[in-house]
């Protein structure tokens, strides 16, 4: 088990290089100057060159990549261009609520998303694959900030039963599990209509398999016949879809975390590329390229679980 | 005994509530995260405002007001010049103490804000603070500053705004690059905590040398979304939003119960620069006939009269030195084309724009395409996004630029950077000369260094006529700020203008 966990490590360790490289390359392509959102927009282009200077921005490409492969190399991210504050400081700030709401929203969507699958397709062409089919095509459809917009309108500003600002609550663990309910669901929901989706297709399938017609021939009671049997079977492309998905949610989570004012990892991106932040959006790239490896790796870990089948290693 | 005992529980329990019943103001902003709380470096709408609560000047706008007519003290009790205005004396007040364990203020820290103020290794105001020959302590509670020639409005220079706020010079040396975001001044309120991309939150400061304010804390989330911030205010989180340039948002507001709609001076001018070196815009008729296309009040009506002003002339209307009778061109879109073909270009011309993305300059800008349409000019936009715009337009590489910007309240400024050839951009010396406009240098200086209040004025009004004239720039329209609070917040001032682009939190603002 730890050496199939070292083995992927180190089979991610090319992944994550290209994926630096073309990260270093995009940021510095792209048009923008990091000393006019730093200096403002009436600083003289001899204090510009100055902190251009001083920041190293001036360095021959090389150089500056390579000063960033050796700081990656030792595990250090560096310090944001714009705040000069260490960008482990700000990661480890917003981690946890990316943390969080990704779980949250995995929980969502699976104990919602795996039921409904099932018992659509049981019931395929009823009201209850008819009901899951559009929950699964509005989720997909419906951009992440207007159903956002539209539960805040609902439970916190109607009914207040939550916070519009969900940054507001972090020590109170209450709070801040009140605080998390409606980006959650917001995130979940779309999960849902992913995983719906492809248990319900597997199930279908499943369920016209020879060996569930044996299990019913030999008089097995449907509720094992489909949970135990039935969906065993089906859990592995269940699995997949929510591996993927967990690098999918976090570039998700930025609407998310935008329109419900959340800190986190996307939020953070979308303010270090709006800053022209090179080193901050450098940093990020890295720990969102580790958050998706270690996420194919537990996903990889799964399939020995639910599967003896699938020998890990 | 049991009464005794009940009395002393009843008090213990009151006095407990008193002391938890914490008043915070809950302000929210329109962007993703602060970039600097350092006053020489903030430019910044979503900055600005913060540094009117962490620092002082030596003298100060009166809160609520942008004008430089009626300057107070604010760390110098009292001042003198000599009648030539070159030397200039402080007089500091005593036991005025800086945020945490910094200390008081002596006049050792004022001289090293000034200095810090007029490099531009450590300030974005470096040109402004030029003109300053040196500054020195005199006594720990006085300062004095020479001059090299006198300057337009030199109490504006040491006003708490920009690289007038004075810093501590033991956090600045002790934190060096930290300092931006652990600022410390002798504000009324103190730097607390930042979080990334979230908020940034202040606490009283109960020193502070007009009293301990009545707020004791201040969040200031920032809510890029729209209307996540305007759900946030109707939902009662926040006390203070930074509303939407928008009519329609005004009017919306206006209508809400317990809500004050706060439109706001010094507005922010739209020009449309014309870059003069490059074709068909070389030629004077082609830019008349463009200033002549341009119907200004379609402009103001579409961004609707609650937000938007006409303009008066190429400085912003109330600025010291802004001429209202500035000759603007008439609405006319035969003169345009008539001038078009004199200028031999019958067909009409196209014309290249970089254009930002940002809604409300793109919609303005769309505006102006269809107006110069009707006169047979094609102006094409190359849109990108803002931070693309800011750094391709300092690189020469639009024929029109469209900008919109409030400045300090003083004709000098947005002269010198929008139209003197030391700001052409591409320079060694460039701020924001778009239109390599040089017709006004001469006034512009004269102006500069002119002790008489009146000549300078008529000077500045030469200026204005000349680059009008000239069609270096065509004034757009005036943008006005819009914030809203609670009903319930009571600024203690009337809240008129905002030179720091937001309401200032003083130690008289309540909440109930």
């Amino acid at each position: 088990m730890l050496r199939f966990i070292v083995n992927r490590l180190l089979l991610a360790l090319p992944t994550l290089w290209a994926v630096l490289t073309l990260v270093f390359v995009l940021v510095r392509v792209v048009p923008g100057d990091p000393t006019i959102v730093v200096l403002g927009d009436q600083a003289s282009p001899a204090a510009r060159a100055a902190l251009r200077e001083r920041l190293g921005l001036n360095k021959p490409l090389v150089a500056q990549y390579a000063d960033f492969m050796v700081q990656i190399a030792h595990g250090d991210l560096g310090r944001s261009l714009v705040t000069n504050r260490p960008i482990t400081t700000d990661v480890a700030a917003v981690l946890p609520y990316t943390i969080e709401l990704t779980v949250a929203a995995l929980v969502i969507g699976s104990l919602i998303g795996v039921p409904l699958g099932v018992v659509a397709a049981q019931r395929r062409d009823g009201f209850v694959d008819w009901l899951a089919r559009i929950v699964s095509l509005v989720g997909l459809s419906f951009p992440a900030f207007v159903s956002g917009i539209l539960l805040l309108i609902a439970f916190a500003v109607e009914l207040r039963w939550f916070p519009v600002i969900s940054s507001a609550a972090t020590t109170d663990p209450l709070q801040r599990l009140r605080a998390l309910a409606l980006p959650s669901l917001n995130l979940g929901l779309i999960m849902v209509a992913y995983v719906t989706r492809v248990t319900r297709s597997g199930m279908l399938k499943a369920l016209s398999d020879d060996y569930v017609r044996t299990a019913r021939a030999k008089g097995l009671p449907n509720r094992i016949v489909v949970w135990r049997h039935a969906l065993r079977n089906v859990l592995i492309p269940i699995v997949t879809v929510i591996g993927l998905y967990l690098g999918v949610l976090i570039g998700n989570a930025v609407l998310t975390e935008i329109v419900f004012s959340r800190p986190g990892l996307g939020k953070l991106i979308v303010s270090a590329l709006n800053q022209r932040d090179y080193t901050l959006l450098q940093g990020l790239m890295v720990v969102t390229a580790l958050a998706v490896v270690v996420a194919n790796i537990l996903t990889d870990l799964t399939y020995g679980l639910v599967d003896p089948r699938v020998k890990a290693g | 005994m049991k009464r005794h005992l009940f009395a002393a529980a009843a008090a213990l329990i009151l006095a407990s509530a008193g002391a938890t019943a914490e008043t915070t103001l809950n302000v929210g902003m329109s962007a993703a995260d602060v970039s600097q709380l350092d006053p020489d470096r903030a430019t910044t709408t979503q900055d600005k405002p913060l540094t009117s609560w962490l620092y002082n000047g030596l003298v100060r706008f009166k809160p609520g007001s942008a004008s430089l007519e009626t300057l107070e003290p604010d760390l110098a009790e009292r001042w003198e010049n000599t009648p030539d205005k070159l030397t200039w004396t402080f007089h500091l007040r005593k036991g005025v103490k800086f945020h945490g364990d910094y200390g008081d203020l002596t006049a050792d820290d004022v001289v090293f804000s000034l200095k810090r103020a007029a490099d531009s290794k450590t300030s974005s105001f470096s040109a402004d603070y030029a003109s300053i020959e040196s500054v020195e302590a005199l006594d720990p509670l006085t300062v004095r500053v020479k001059l090299k020639q006198a300057v337009p409005f030199f109490l504006g220079l040491v006003t708490n705004y920009h690289g007038g706020n004075v810093v501590s010079r033991k956090a600045v040396e002790k934190l060096g690059d930290d300092f931006r975001l652990n600022p410390v001044g002798t504000g009324p309120f103190k730097f607390e905590a930042y979080k990334p991309g979230e908020s940034v939150t202040f606490v009283a400061n109960k020193d502070y040398f007009r009293g301990a304010p009545k707020i004791d804390r201040i969040v200031y989330h920032l809510i890029p979304a729209d209307s996540a911030r305007d759900l946030a205010f109707t939902s009662g989180e926040l006390d203070i939003v930074y509303g939407r340039q928008d009519q329609k948002w005004v009017e919306r507001f206006k209508k809400e119960p317990g809500v004050i709609v706060d439109v706001l001076r010094p507005a922010e001018l739209g020009l449309l620069h014309l870059n003069m070196t490059v074709k068909p815009l070389d030629d004077k008729r082609v830019r008349q006939a463009i200033a002549h296309a341009i119907n200004r009040q379609q402009i103001v009506d579409f961004k609707g009269n609650l937000t938007a002003d006409l303009p008066v002339s190429v400085v912003p209307a109330g600025y010291l030195g802004t001429d209202p009778k500035a000759p603007l061109a008439t609405y006319d879109v035969a003169k345009a084309k008539a001038l078009l073909k004199e200028a031999g270009y019958p067909n009409g011309i196209t014309v290249k724009a970089i254009q930002s993305t940002l809604p409300s300059m793109l919609n303005t800008a769309q505006i102006l395409q269809a107006q110069l349409k009707l006169a047979g000019i094609d102006l094409q936009l190359e849109t990108v996004d803002h931070q693309t715009f800011h750094a391709n337009i300092r690189k020469d590489l639009s024929g029109a630029v469209y900008y919109t910007a409030a400045r300090f309240p003083v004709a000098d400024v947005p002269l010198t950077q929008f139209f003197h050839s030391r700001s052409i951009v591409g320079t060694p010396t460039a701020v924001t000369n778009f239109s390599h406009c040089a017709v006004a240098d001469k006034e512009i200086d004269a102006a500069r260094s002119e002790p008489d209040l009146a000549k300078q004025k008529e000077l500045w009004a030469t200026a204005q006529r000349k680059i009008l004239d000239e069609v270096c720039a065509v004034p757009l329209f005036e943008q006005l700020q819009v914030w809203a609070h609670k009903s319930n917040v009571d600024y203690g001032y009337k809240l008129v203008d905002a030179i720091h682009l937001g309401p200032q939190i003083t130690e008289k603002t309540t909440k109930k």
